[in-house]
């Protein structure tokens, strides 16, 4: 037997797990995947009756777009978005509108936004902005798309309206014919500055709305690239994309194409709020390694900055990582939203403010680990840091 | 929270590896259910471990590392292996004479593993290196080596029984 006929009988030979495991993990992904996110509430009955009545001093389907503020929606489950609303309204709102066979009557704009200097939260609406459809295409259509190798099974953006999307994984995984095609209006990634500053995105949020409503908080990096830090004023713009999506798999073949229209952009002018950013000095010492501790903090964000004094932070095993715990002085935990390695002489940390500016912060260092992983005593052993605020 | 990005190639990560992550788990572990538990502890572990993963092209390999530490949990927790035979029991039944699945089983984990992911699964040796965190150029060299070893215990075997 040679090394072709072996390698073939590995392939040919392997086992495949039986149906009741593909549902467990598909649906464990999918709890997980919606576990953190909002995506399947409803907006509450006060909310629309809100949205109505501000709607009245505007006009038509644009004005019950962006006639609520959207950081007072978001913030019915999240604290510190509802604490941030009233320095996020915008004084003028600039709607696009358009209109699409498929899609019908659509707008989206940007409905509020917060910057205090160091950190951005930006709220936008699309109304209409997504259309599914059963799609088999003539000869001459076939002939204009691409091959893929494999259909692979594609995850449910909404589980109560995606109904084609779980036909096609039942239809491919089945080996029989069958197609869609998904029309969207979709916001670029890039927030773009006409200084042609490019903001990071860390995160975004949405909730469905009535009507084909999706509403959508998302957030940047903070701090915010230089150039876009402590201004007066932001002017910011998010591309706006119609884009048409087939799929069509025959029995055997997969076959795409993907067709985009630019739209005009999304653009906003964002004042600076009077939020105050802070700053906290601390010292300490971790697994033998004295450090000195650095935080900037606002309502939105903070950033905690750990300098080893001498030498570098232990590194650490593949299934343990360094992670800060930040409270203020009411004891409200910051919200991490990363951990590192070690190795290294600084360790940076980024975590969602409170919603208040803190006036006192303390925190821990610790090595978190995963189950079974071996740590040394001295990495075991948290530390604690009460910081002393170094600006007003 | 992760964004809808990060969530999205999550989902399509899971889906598109779960049954390569199964084969990893059931030769490591040679237990069905076990192999199954392994699977949903990585996929959980990989969607706590989201927001520090900052390339998502890497989240198909993370999801397979995950696999590969969720197993050698399970082993160090029984401190022993299930005999040899129970894998070829919970194998496909295989027409063929040669029972290879079964051969591999019987190879040390640093053969089977990377014989597994590349000709099973499909995988480059770049991904395999980074999966099992090994110099990429020793992944061709185990795998060539892997090959002959199961080469020689099959015609072991079948001379054996000749």
């Amino acid at each position: 037997m040679d090394d072709r006929q072996l390698e073939r009988l590995i392939f040919t030979q392997r086992p495949v797990p039986g149906p009741a495991f593909d549902l467990r993990i598909s649906r464990q992904a999918q709890r997980l995947a919606g576990e953190t996110q909002v995506m399947k509430k409803k907006i509450s009955v006060l909310a629309i009756v809100v949205a109505t009545v501000l709607s009245l001093a505007l006009c038509g389907a644009v004005a019950e777009l962006l006639g609520i503020n959207l950081f007072e929606l978001f913030g019915r489950e999240d604290q510190r978005l509802a604490q941030l609303a009233p320095k996020a309204a915008l004084n003028e709102v600039s709607p696009i509108t358009m209109n699409d066979p498929k899609l019908g009557a659509g707008a989206a704009g940007i409905n509020s936004a917060y910057y205090d200097g160091q950190s951005l939260v930006v709220a936008y609406a699309i109304r209409n902005g997504r259309y599914l459809e059963e799609f088999t295409p003539t000869q001459e259509q076939l002939a204009g798309m691409e091959q893929n190798n494999n259909p692979l099974a594609m995850a449910l953006t909404n589980p109560e309206t995606d109904d084609l999307i779980r036909q096609w994984n039942e239809a491919t995984a089945a080996g029989k014919p069958f197609g869609f095609a998904e029309y969207t209006i979709s916001p670029s990634d890039h927030t773009r500055t006409p200084e042609g500053l490019d903001l990071p995105p860390d995160s975004t949020s949405q909730l469905p709305g009535e009507d084909g409503q999706v509403f959508t908080v998302r957030e940047y990096v903070s701090p915010l690239p230089e150039e876009a830090r402590d201004l007066d004023v932001l002017h910011i713009e998010i591309g706006l994309f119609q884009t048409t999506h087939y799929h069509y798999f025959d029995g055997q073949q997969a076959y795409s194409r993907f067709e985009r229209v630019d739209l005009e952009p999304m653009k906003a002018t964002v004042w600076r709020t009077d939020a105050h950013i802070r700053r906290f000095e601390g010292q300490g010492s971790f697994a033998g390694v004295p450090f000195t501790v650095t935080v900037t903090a606002s309502a939105a964000a903070a950033q905690v900055s750990l300098k080893a004094g001498d030498g570098v932070f232990p590194a650490l095993p593949e299934d343990a990582w360094y992670a800060v715990h930040l409270r203020d002085g009411k004891l409200a935990e910051f919200r991490s939203l990363d951990g590192t390695s070690g190795g290294k002489d600084t360790l940076v940390f980024n975590f969602h403010g409170t919603g208040q500016a803190p006036d006192k912060l303390e925190l821990q260092l610790r090595v978190d680990a995963e189950d079974g992983a071996e740590l040394e005593r001295p990495l075991k052993e948290p530390v604690f840091v009460t910081l002393t605020k170094t600006t007003p | 929270m992760p964004s809808d990005t990060r969530r999205d190639s999550f989902l399509k990560a899971v889906e598109a590896r779960k049954h390569s992550m199964y084969r990893v788990a059931l030769m490591m572990l040679r237990h069905p259910a076990d192999a199954e538990d392994a699977v949903s502890d990585a996929v959980e572990i990989t969607w706590r471990r989201l927001h520090s993963i900052r390339d998502l092209e890497a989240l198909p390999a993370y999801l397979m590392r995950s696999t590969i530490n969720a197993c050698h949990a399970v082993l160090r927790k029984r401190r022993r292996e299930t005999a040899m035979d129970a894998l070829e029991q919970y194998l496909p039944p295989v027409q063929e004479e040669t029972p290879v699945w079964m051969y591999l089983g019987n190879l040390k984990e640093r053969y089977r593993l990377p014989l597994l992911l590349r000709f099973s699964e499909n995988m480059s040796d770049r991904q395999i290196a980074q999966i099992l965190k090994v110099p990429r150029g020793t992944v061709s060299s185990i795998l060539s080596r892997g090959l002959k070893m199961l080469r020689e215990q099959i015609e072991k075997e079948e001379k054996g029984c000749g």
